[in-house]
């Protein structure tokens, strides 16, 4: 008897996953490149992976965007948020004159923003773009920049995956950057300093590299001119009148700067500094943090400016030079995601599909509200949102994120204007044991198999034990759904990357 | 296991659940250690926290952006003042508790009360030893305050650390969900912006199962994202319920609710709930701004300024009169990583400085009074243009922390520091 009890105990307590191969997953690298570089996992992904013969030619493909075809429902969603088109001074005028506000301009590119991340198949394009934009940040937060922001997201766009010193020539004299750091005020011999200092600073050789006081008001005299029509017709132009002349010395890049037209005068600086050697240290950095882990080796940092300066600031190089060193492969799920990131991946998994929006209660209207942290391209300062592991994870941040995957996994909120996929279609057979059905979940959304763990938690979280059977009709399959998809959702594995 | 019905569960979870809490506890800690046993169950760790009712409170609020000391505390007798800023100067006639050398901004004015029942005093001139015009590297040292260790921890994480084994409630940042430098660093410490909402989700059916099911999943795992999990959940099970009733400030103190004050009122509403509810806090953090008035800095009619210190002393006024005699027990200090220039720029704004004005107000406080040395505003006085600086931030900081909390070590605060106190605090 003893012994009898003892062996059912054992048995009581043994968790072993059960494979359901019939759903298939990818290989851990596979994994790896599509959650660092793409939008996170989902079947879609693994489907193209497998159609394109492996992760080379989709890594190939996504880096060439125009190769791969757009999903249909990415037309739609630009068409729900055709708002972001209008000029500037139409924008301007809507917000004073009782029509659409700022702020709303704003939720609008961040809602847009989001779900292209979701629903785009050229995911690393919406990665990069994400990545530069907030390199190269405008806040929407600013006070004027709205007016110019949904044109420099089109902007970074045209460059994510071209050469930075595109980018930067571009990024810089752009409206939104000129009126976010306050470059199209700048007056004739008293050029105010702002964007002269965080070029140097944020967007191109970072603090260290030795530039002066002097330096500063030099970058900010070789950067003004640039200014924007703020109150009439609201668009950037060059004012010759404002720009500061006179020999001007920064970091080696010298110019006598005689002409009132220094436009190029500008872009030879911008396109010293993109090539600057600080430069490609300060990106190849940024990128090491971003895409492999929070402490980069000095090895790998070098590996990747080298790239950056040899391929003349060309960013798929630089990219494909930062996955080709192995302590990339290395990495896999030391980065955490961030709140939205989270999100993204969330829907992606859950396979969320909004429809078109009739209010803003609506999903499209709405999901900037879902994921419960700081929102796209909303930090408040110049330097752009924090991409290490330690800023995003605190308490609150995890509260607020099991409360994402929670709403959405129970499909509570947003309910309008969305399809949710029901519980009971992800349920793959008509009976099936529990450990097997955790395997299959497991496999479907986090792409790999179940452990141990897993299935323990999955069996203290609704009751059931590794040999329950299930069936579509099940209370697993119906409402205690989500105490079983937050297993998974609320897992090391869904949040981090 | 022939028969095993859905509802008897999983055996672990019911072997759990037979223990007592305290011996499970013990075992944790025999097998794992207590530092891993308290951050797993919150309820013990908050009666810890609790224990420790009554203490001192420091309310550091934080200037982001740089404010502009000398428009905040105005040295009205300097003829430099004045013909360096010909549109953005406060006039002398318009300060308020004027001395002979500074004066504060007619802003200021619902915090003159304070002022003259001397629990609010002004120290200029402050900052750090060296000068740095960058706000993120400032805003690093300054928050870190430990020279030459690459170790990312704040003074206040090494402030709070140093009782031991505390709950998160101990240092609360109170504006967002993502933790500063000043609070970053091992001793577990919380950022939140409100303090409904902090129950995990899908407590309704069981919450036993609901946590065991997350410990099961999380236990042992020793990232920072794990350690957060747990202190989540921590929360959940205590500051959540404690701190999850409707508020009602006090005395008839009336919060500022337009858009310049909002936040920081709420920050500050948020602050005297938690104070008065005595979880064991003995640091609140706030962010208020952007002072980074490149632009737009203004007259004492409109511009930032004028808005920004408004919002700071309506919000700071109504936190102390909701607080009423709790308030012997709270210091307010302010901190900006730099001041501005002397100079006005072609914008009716001031760019980057150095030396800055610091404001400490509440309990312990000698106030009603300016301190520092004045190191004046002449061409052979300045720094780059800017105000030197003579008072090292850590300086007023420390007197706080020594007087307040006097039974922290300020070496370790500080490290490095050669203490000198302003002589601000009794």
């Amino acid at each position: 008897m003893a012994a009898a009890a003892s062996a059912g105990a054992r048995l009581a307590t043994s968790y072993v996953p059960r494979p359901y191969r019939a759903t298939t997953v990818p290989s851990a690298y596979e994994l790896h490149v599509v959650k660092r570089l793409g939008c996170g996992y989902s079947r879609g992904t693994l489907a193209s992976i497998r159609a394109l013969g492996g992760i080379t030619p989709w890594l190939n493909h996504q880096l060439n965007p125009a190769s791969v075809p757009e999903a249909p429902i990415v037309a739609s969603i630009d068409s729900w948020f055709s708002d972001l088109r209008r000029t500037p001074a139409q924008k301007a005028y809507s917000n004073q004159n009782g029509g659409k506000e700022a702020w709303q301009y704003g939720l609008d590119l961040q809602n847009w923003t989001l779900l292209r991340r979701v629903h785009s198949n050229r995911t690393v394009l919406e990665t990069m773009v994400d990545f530069w934009t907030n390199h190269l940040h405008v806040s929407t937060e600013h006070d004027l920049a709205w007016a110019h922001q949904a044109n420099y997201d089109q902007m970074i766009r045209r460059h994510a995956l071209g050469k930075f010193d595109d980018l930067l020539v571009a990024a810089s004299t752009h409206p939104a950057m000129s009126l976010y750091l306050d470059n199209w005020r700048s007056v004739k011999d008293a050029p105010n300093e702002n964007q002269g200092r965080e070029l140097l600073e944020l967007h191109t050789v970072g603090v260290d590299a030795g530039y002066t006081e002097d330096m500063v008001k030099d970058s900010a005299v070789l950067l003004s001119g640039y200014s924007v029509d703020w109150g009439d017709t609201y668009d950037g132009f060059y004012d010759s009148a404002n720009h500061t002349t006179g020999a001007v010395s920064v970091l080696g890049f010298t110019h006598a700067n005689a002409s009132s037209d220094g436009r190029a005068a500008t872009e030879a600086y911008l396109r010293y500094l993109a090539h600057h050697p600080a430069t490609a240290r300060t990106l190849a950095r940024r990128m090491a943090v971003r895409f492999v882990h929070d402490d980069p080796s000095a090895d790998l940092v070098q590996h990747i400016a080298s790239a950056f300066t040899a391929s003349g600031t060309d960013i798929k190089a630089t990219l494909r030079a930062m996955i080709a060193h192995p302590e990339f492969r290395a990495s896999a799920g030391q980065k955490v995601f961030t709140p939205v990131d989270d999100m993204v991946a969330t829907l992606r998994v859950l396979g969320v599909t909004p429809k078109a929006p009739t209010s803003e209660e609506s999903f499209a209207n709405a999901v900037n509200w879902v994921h419960g942290g700081l929102a796209p391209y909303s930090w408040p300062r110049p330097d752009g949102a924090p991409e290490t592991n330690d800023e995003w994870t605190t308490a609150v941040r995890v509260t607020r994120s099991f409360e994402m995957h929670w709403n959405l996994a129970g499909a509570w909120w947003p309910t309008e204007a969305v399809t949710y996929v029901a519980p009971r279609y992800r349920i793959p057979a008509a009976r099936i044991r529990f450990d097997q059905l955790v395997d299959h979940l497991s496999r479907s959304l986090l792409g790999r198999g179940s452990t141990a763990r897993m299935l323990r938690s999955a069996c203290i979280a609704t009751g059931l034990t590794p040999a329950s059977v299930i069936t579509r009709t099940h209370e697993v399959a119906t409402w205690k759904f989500p105490w079983l998809a937050a297993v998974f959702l609320d897992s090391p594995d869904h949040m981090s990357r | 296991m022939p028969t095993t019905s859905d509802h008897t569960g999983c055996a672990d979870f019911e072997r759990a659940s037979r223990l007592s809490r305290r011996g499970f506890l013990q075992g944790m800690a025999a097998t794992t250690g207590a530092l891993v046993a308290t951050r797993m169950f919150g309820d013990a760790l908050m009666e810890a926290s609790f224990a420790e009712t009554g203490g001192n409170v420091l309310v550091v609020v934080s200037f982001r952006g740089g404010i502009d000391g000398l428009g905040l505390v105005v040295p009205h007798a300097e003829p430099g003042y004045y013909s360096a800023r010909p549109t953005v100067a406060v006039p002398r006639e318009s300060l308020l508790e004027a001395d002979a050398t500074f004066g504060l901004h007619p802003q200021m004015a619902p915090l003159v009360p304070w002022w003259q029942s001397g629990k609010l005093a002004a120290v200029h001139a402050v900052g750090m030893a060296v000068p740095n015009r960058s706000h993120f590297e400032a805003t690093e040292l300054i928050e870190d305050s430990d020279p030459g260790s690459s170790v990312r921890r704040g003074w206040v994480n090494r402030m709070i650390g140093l009782g031991g084994i505390v709950g998160p409630a101990e240092a609360v940042h109170l504006t967002d969900t993502m933790t500063p430098t000043l609070l970053a660093g091992p001793a577990p410490t919380l950022a939140t912006d409100d303090f409904s909402g902090l129950k995990l989700p899908g407590l309704d059916w069981s919450p036993a199962r609901r946590y065991s099911s997350v410990s099961a999943l999380w236990g042992g795992t020793t990232t920072p994202l794990g350690t957060a999990v747990r202190s989540a959940a921590e929360v959940s099970r205590g500051l959540a319920t404690t701190m999850g009733a409707p508020y009602q400030p006090a005395n008839g103190a009336s919060y500022p609710t337009d858009d310049a004050s909002k936040d920081l009122a709420d920050a500050l509403k948020n602050a005297a709930h938690l104070i008065k509810a005595d979880v064991g806090t003995s640091v609140v953090s706030i962010d208020f701004g952007s002072w980074d008035m490149h632009a737009d800095y203004g007259t004492l009619g409109n511009g930032l300024m004028q808005q920004m210190i408004g919002a700071f002393a309506s919000s700071v006024a109504a936190f102390f009169t909701d607080l009423g005699a709790v308030g012997d027990r709270v210091t307010l200090t302010t901190i900006s990583e730099f001041g501005r220039r002397v100079e006005e720029n072609g914008n009716q704004g001031i760019d980057h400085g150095w030396g800055n004005a610091v404001l400490v107000m509440g309990g312990g406080v000698r106030g009603g009074q300016y301190y520092g040395r004045w190191p004046g505003l002449g061409a052979t006085d300045l720094n780059d243009g800017d105000l030197a600086v003579t008072t090292d931030y850590r300086d007023v900081l420390g007197e706080i922390v020594s007087k307040r909390f006097p039974d922290r070590s300020l070496a370790q605060v500080f490290p490095g520091l050669s203490y000198s106190p302003v002589g601000l605090m009794s």
